[in-house]
């Protein structure tokens, strides 16, 4: 492959107690590539991207960004490395605002160190507003906000700052057709200025145009990788139920 | 009416009913005199400086049942420490109290128990050792300096001061980053760490305020007092907590603000200073304070019940 590989995961294993959510993962992801993660409830999709974003440790494995070996304490350090996220929960603070989720955690300061309030209203406006333009009343705790708009918040906070890697867990799980195609459409334009993405989902239609590869994940294995263009909805949806072993065509690199 | 107004209309005469209380005070002989009202400043001087500890904890997520107890620790360590010197005192004070309040947060965020639980123990704890270290007698202090700052006139130094806090804590809660931060772990402690906030530090940090500003109060209460006693504020968490949830704080965390409080400390302490006056006995006192606080608590899972639905 000749894209740059931002981010290598090898042999990623995960337990909870006595869970073993995952067991011995391996993931590449390279600039402007849209992998997507797809597979059954409580595959551990979920458990994945909160390791690549630093939420908590793997319990073993490695993770390299740019080649170099990493270890995230916390989200941040995962940020500082230009892995962002949208979650599957969205992680919002209820009861703030839009700004004040958008800039959660890197809040824009005046001199002394208060609170930017205008110009972090203007940005996070300017921002949801590229994204959605009929969004304009933002300053409200994000609470009082239909599903999409509150996606919306999570999403543009995670492309507004430097991203390389940009993981999306079911990140049109709480939207119409019509913001589900704007998404869609953002994917497409953000592999197009090089960045990575991960695009997690179990609805393998609406991967299956969007992705260049498409791993299957099942009871915390890889089951199978695929190229999404030499593939179709069934051999995946196959895949997902019964896990057959990784095809010899499909040859990556161990 | 505009919402704002709405909200101010709200806050002074329905949640609580502040002006009608003030109003029908007017009925009581005394109760607007100089003397009444400076009774008034005294008691919720030293009582709202706990009240705005007890409000970050409570936007935190947690709460502190140690309040009363830590600032018995205060007033005493105070009193102990005078001959240290004035500045010694003052300051021990409130280190014994973040100590306390440390103690605290280290139970709720590293052993993960209960903030209720928590700081229960640590109130046990506290008046436990101090009893001990007192032989349950009170220590006194005949120290001019010290018991100056007990007075202040016409308006007692202890209600500046709580006024100060008061607005520190609010410019911190409403215009600090830390403050949004607060906020976010008290609405959604995971949301919070996933947004990469240190969810832990930022609680601790809450209980050592609580307990420094605990301590703090315990020590201009003996100034006022002359003397530091073991057995005070046995019943502060909850007037605190009554003070807290009537200007908008909730149990579940995320809520509540600094003026809000404010307003609870002027409605409860108005409260006990009428019930004073009309020669209530104080086992009744407790009676409508408990009741009180009990209808806030229920109105409190109400509300959270309608939002959730
Ligand atoms: N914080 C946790 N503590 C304990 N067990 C967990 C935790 N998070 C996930 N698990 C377990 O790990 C397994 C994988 O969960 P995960 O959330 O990754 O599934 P998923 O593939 O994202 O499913 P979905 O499609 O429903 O989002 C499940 O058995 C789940 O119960
Ligand atoms: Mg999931």
């Amino acid at each position: 492959m000749s894209a740059q590989t931002f981010v290598r995961l090898t042999g990623i294993t995960k337990n909870f107690g006595g869970v073993h959510a995952l067991k011995g993962v391996d993931l590449d992801i390279s600039a402007s590539e849209v992998v997507a993660l797809v597979g059954h409830n409580g595959a551990g999709k979920s458990v994945l991207v909160q390791i690549l974003s630093g939420v908590f440790p793997p319990s073993s494995g490695e993770i390299r960004v740019m080649g170099e070996p990493v270890s995230f304490h916390s989200p941040n350090d995962a940020r500082h490395h230009g892995i962002e996220t949208i979650y599957q929960t969205l992680a919002l603070a209820d009861n703030l605002d839009a700004p004040s989720n958008f800039f959660l955690g890197r809040e824009l300061r005046t001199r002394f160190g208060f609170l930017d309030k205008r110009r972090m209203a203007e940005a996070a406006g300017k921002a949801l507003a590229d994204l959605n333009p009929s969004f304009t009343d933002i300053e409200r705790p994000v609470r009082q906000m239909s599903g999409g708009q509150r996606q919306a918040v999570a999403i543009a906070r995670a492309i507004h700052f430097d991203v390389r890697v940009l993981i999306m867990d079911e990140p049109t799980a709480a939207l119409g057709p019509h913001e589900t195609a704007q998404v869609s459409t953002l994917i497409r334009r953000l592999r197009e200025q090089g960045i990575g993405i991960l695009l997690v989902s179990h609805d393998v239609r609406s991967v299956i145009d969007l992705a260049d590869r498409i791993v299957v994940l099942k009871a915390g294995e890889i089951v199978g990788t695929m190229t999404a263009a030499e593939t179709d909805e069934d051999s995946v949806v196959d895949m997902i139920i019964r896990g057959r072993r990784r095809e010899p065509a499909d040859g990556s690199a161990p | 009416m505009s919402p704002r107004a709405q909200e101010l209309f709200s806050r002074f005469f329905i949640k609580p009913p502040l002006v009608p209380l003030l109003i029908l005070a007017s009925f009581i002989p005394g109760f607007w005199s100089m003397g009444n009202m400076r009774i008034l400043a005294e008691a919720i001087s030293v009582d709202g400086i706990v009240v705005i500890g007890m409000t970050i904890v409570m936007i935190a997520g947690g709460f502190d049942m140690s309040v009363g107890a830590v600032m018995a620790l205060g007033g005493v360590a105070a009193v102990v420490l005078l001959p240290h010197g004035l500045a010694v005192s003052v300051l021990a004070a409130g280190a014994f109290g973040a100590l306390a309040g440390t103690l605290s947060g280290t139970l709720v965020t590293r052993l993960r128990i209960n903030p209720f639980i928590s700081t229960l123990a640590v109130m046990v704890m506290v008046r436990g050792a101090i009893l001990a270290y007192t032989d349950t007698r009170p220590v006194v202090s005949l120290d001019d300096m010290f018991l100056a700052l007990g007075e202040g006139r016409p308006v007692p130094y202890a209600f500046m001061i709580m006024v100060a806090v008061a607005i520190t804590a609010h410019v911190w809660l409403n215009g600090r980053p830390w403050g949004r931060h607060v906020y976010a772990v008290g609405a959604d402690e995971t949301a919070a760490a996933m947004s990469g906030l240190r969810v832990g530090r930022l609680k601790l940090q809450c209980y050592l305020i609580s307990g420094a500003l605990a301590g703090f109060a315990g020590m201009l209460l003996a100034a006022r007092l002359g003397t530091g006693s073991p057995i005070i504020g046995e019943s502060t968490p909850l007037s605190a907590a009554a003070a807290a949830l009537i200007g908008g704080a909730s149990l579940r965390g995320g809520e509540g603000s600094v003026g809000g409080a404010m307003i609870g400390l002027v409605f409860v302490g108005g409260l006990v200073n009428a019930m004073n006056l009309l020669g209530v006995a104080s086992y009744y006192q407790s009676m409508v304070i408990g009741g009180m606080l009990f209808a806030l608590v229920v109105a409190d899972g109400a509300f959270l019940r309608l939002r959730s639905s």
